[in-house]
């Protein structure tokens, strides 16, 4: 047992030796620009599916927290309202449809999310409330800060499509671009077209007496 | 309402997932009309202004997952500039049930409220109580467009007994020129120029008893139902009460400035017609504040 664990660890040093980093800053509208996924996907050998994870996305003051989170594919989220009013998530988007009925507190059922792709979050009563997730296809993800730096640490050495996304990018999917990652790390940078931002106002409008 | 349906909505307001969400608003506001009086022209058309304050708090109450039931009380008042007479403080409370047709921001909705109050004016004649009910029908158009429909009823009962005047009486009406009631059906749109500029836009046709103040007028009298002294605006003025069909405008500009607090400058044109002869028109202008938890 002891031998054949030590034949793997020397199998793997090879590839752990190889590995590089992937730093890509990304701007839109000739700024930084936070909150955009980017992911690598390998275009030398199929793609090594990422550890489902259990994560969370909070709802704090009416809002998600994060705005956008990336998870692993097959990874289950769970919902935690920290309001002292109830929420009601759910999604219309292809890659996961689900509602969860009105709840305080955290949900007992995670969701699931089994299928690579973008799901819109939103509550059913409070309209403003949008959240992102995206659920990643591969280990090798990130999402850019508030200077628009995204780093993926541990990619192995090869050439990978680079896909990425933003929540106010033109047209329905990513943005791509092919990168090869060597011994050192490899720099990108990418200015991405962006359409208008808009999210559903939540200070009070005259003659609508909706939800807050 | 059914029995059945009263009973649900009992069942849920005691079962164990009944929680209460609170509810408050509040709003100070400045405003302008033309025709105060709602004369139909001459040295009866005054103008004034008024400054205001409402605040609301309350509670909402979850029925499900598409339907809530809300219960807020609610204390409006404003002071006029020059006729101090009608200085008022309104304290009253609303009951809504509100339900979504659906899941999502593009879901239509349907509201139904009720409620009453008093409202106590300066001018102690003029004290009224109040009640109102309404149904509205909503929905969004995209991510940017609110589009409601609403109906709404209101009635209005002097507070006091007037002493009906000698001439009045001779004329053969009655003094109660305060109780009134109207419908109205209303059309507005909500659309959303910017993330935080809104355009409100709405169009009210409202039938029902309009309350004008004028001096002593043969003709207005005789046409009208109800007559009262009212020196809100003057020595020898009559409020009289006449039935008038309604058209109002209103646009307004609302500016988010943060979650929870927008400005709003409003313009409201009203036509009242009562017969040929006898039309008001109005013009008013708002400065609001608004404030939402």
């Amino acid at each position: 047992m002891r031998t054949e664990l030590r034949a793997v660890l020397l199998a793997l040093l090879p590839a752990v030796a190889q590995a590089g980093s992937l730093e890509l800053t990304v701007r839109g509208d000739h700024a930084p620009l936070a909150d955009a996924v980017v992911v690598a996907v390998p275009l030398d050998a199929p793609a090594p599916a990422p550890v489902p994870g259990e994560l969370a996305i909070d709802q704090i003051d009416k809002e998600f927290v994060s705005r956008v989170t990336i998870v692993p594919l097959g990874s289950r989220v769970k919902f935690p309202n920290h309001d002292q009013i109830r929420h009601q998530v759910y999604s219309f988007s292809p890659a996961k449809r689900f509602e969860l009925p009105l709840y305080a507190g955290t949900p007992a059922n995670p969701i699931e999310f089994d299928m690579p792709g973008v799901v819109a979050l939103g509550c059913n009563i409070h309209d403003w409330m949008l959240g992102y997730v995206y659920v990643a296809p591969t280990p090798w993800f990130a999402k850019s800060g508030n200077d628009g730096r995204a780093r993926i640490d541990g990619v192995p050495a090869g050439r990978y499509r680079l896909q990425i996304w933003h929540p106010r990018l033109v047209g329905a999917t990513e943005t791509t671009r092919e990168v090869t990652v060597g011994d050192g790390p490899a720099n990108e940078a990418i200015e991405l077209e962006l359409k208008p931002g808009f999210k559903p106002r939540r200070a009070p409008v005259p003659g609508i007496a909706g939800y807050r | 309402m059914t029995r059945a349906a009263l009973l649900a909505i009992l069942a849920a307001l005691a079962g164990p997932e009944a929680v209460a969400d609170p509810i408050a608003t509040a709003a100070l506001a400045l405003d302008y009309d033309d025709n105060i009086a709602n004369a139909a022209g001459g040295r009866d058309l005054v103008d004034d202004v008024s400054f205001g304050a409402r605040a609301a708090a309350g509670w909402r109450w979850m029925l499900g997952d598409r339907s809530d039931l809300s219960a807020v009380a609610q204390l409006d008042g404003a002071r006029q500039a020059r006729y101090t007479g009608l200085d008022r403080l309104e304290t009253g409370g609303t009951i809504t049930l509100h339900t979504k047709l659906g899941l999502g921001g593009d879901a239509p909705w349907l509201k139904i409220s009720g409620g009453g109050g008093w409202c106590d004016v300066a001018f102690a004649p003029r004290d009224v109580w109040y009640w109102r009910a309404g149904a509205a029908l909503g929905t969004r158009f995209g991510e940017r467009l609110d589009v409601a429909l609403a109906f709404d009823y209101e009635g209005r009962a002097a507070g006091h007994d007037v002493d009906v005047p000698f001439l009045v009486r001779r004329f053969g009406l009655r003094g109660d020129a305060y109780d009134t009631q109207a419908k109205s059906l209303g059309l507005s749109a909500v659309y959303a120029l910017t993330e935080r500029l809104s355009l409100v836009a709405g169009y009210t046709r409202r039938a029902g008893d309009v309350v004008s103040t004028v001096h002593i007028d043969r003709e207005v009298f005789e046409a009208s139902s109800a007559i009262t002294p009212d020196p809100t605006f003057g020595p020898g003025r009559f409020a009289y009460r006449l039935g008038a069909d309604s058209n109002v405008y209103d646009l307004t500009f609302s500016l988010a400035l943060g979650a929870h607090l927008a400005l709003d400058l409003g313009y409201r044109h009203q036509d009242s017609e009562a017969y040929e002869e006898l039309a008001y028109h109005n013009e008013m202008l708002r400065l609001a504040l608004v404030y939402a938890y």
